[in-house]
């Protein structure tokens, strides 16, 4: 297992590798507090179009995205 | 945790959470059946003599061999992360105060991979980051592994999974990084299913 400093090293070198392979953690990461707040906000009872406007997206896209995958507890 | 897991023995379990601590020792934020292999090799007494015997010798030629087929170790999500000036850790405090833990434990169980996420590696990107650690996550493989593990200990009368019927299902499922592992080390999966057999019966 690399250590941190070794991978601060290899971010300073620009190893892609290390790079691209961060930006996949980071964005997956968005991914699941992105799944965390709106389940949130539909408990809440938000909208998908209020939820939609506030991440800055078009409804169908939070709809398509969100609307499956909670599918089964509803709404 | 899930139903199958009720149904493992003791020494099962044993393995099970030898596989978990190899996974997270590797930095990998799933468990598959190459961390079940390890945990096998390492618990061979656990096995009937002749199946152990048949097992690759050492756990660190398993990890080796694991290291060959993912080019090199990887690093885990929170070093990358750092890499980043991200604090994951912080992250997942920061979300565990907001949402408590059953919201970590929902993502830990969802079903993974998305259609509209086609840069989701199944392999390595499949299981949440941010539930990592507060609860398992197996590969879809692993649990199909495990309930034929279980059907398979079932029809040999016992109450519950053996790690006997842990090994027998991971030989079973063919395309599985632990049969892969098993060829590289020079152990034919079928030599290992002819001596669980022999000594199942």
């Amino acid at each position: 297992m690399e250590s941190l400093q070794d991978l601060d090293a290899a971010a300073n070198s620009r190893d892609p590798a290390i790079g691209l392979a961060a930006v996949a953690s980071l964005r997956q990461l968005v991914e699941e507090l992105e799944e965390l707040h709106v389940d949130n906000a539909r408990e809440l009872g938000w909208s998908w179009q209020a939820i939609a406007e506030v991440l800055g997206v078009t409804r169908q896209s939070v709809h398509k995205k969100h609307r499956v995958r909670r599918g089964r507890r509803g709404r | 945790m899930s139903g199958v897991f009720d149904r493992c023995d003791a020494d099962t379990r044993t393995v099970i959470d030898t596989a978990i601590a190899e996974a997270q020792a590797l930095g990998h934020n799933y468990v598959g059946t190459e961390h079940l292999l390890v945990a096998l090799v390492q618990h061979r007494d656990l096995l009937p003599t002749q199946v152990g015997r048949v097992l690759p010798g050492e756990a660190e030629a398993v990890r080796a061999a694991l290291n060959a087929e993912l080019d090199g170790p990887t690093p885990g999500d929170e070093e990358l992360l750092a890499s980043l000036g991200i604090d994951l850790e912080g992250v997942r405090a920061a979300v565990q105060r907001t949402f408590g833990p059953a919201a970590l434990a929902r993502l830990a169980r969802r079903p993974v991979p998305q259609p509209w996420q086609p840069w989701r590696r199944p392999r390595r990107q499949c299981m949440s980051i941010l539930a990592k650690g507060s609860g398992l996550a197996l590969t879809p493989r692993v649990k199909r592994v495990m309930e034929r593990a279980l059907s398979g200990a079932m029809q040999r009368g016992l109450p519950a999974i053996d790690p006997c019927a842990l090994l027998l299902g991971m030989v079973d499922e063919e395309c599985a990084l632990s049969n892969r592992l098993l060829h590289d080390l020079g152990v034919p999966p079928d030599e290992l299913r002819a001596a669980i057999l022999r000594a199942a019966s």
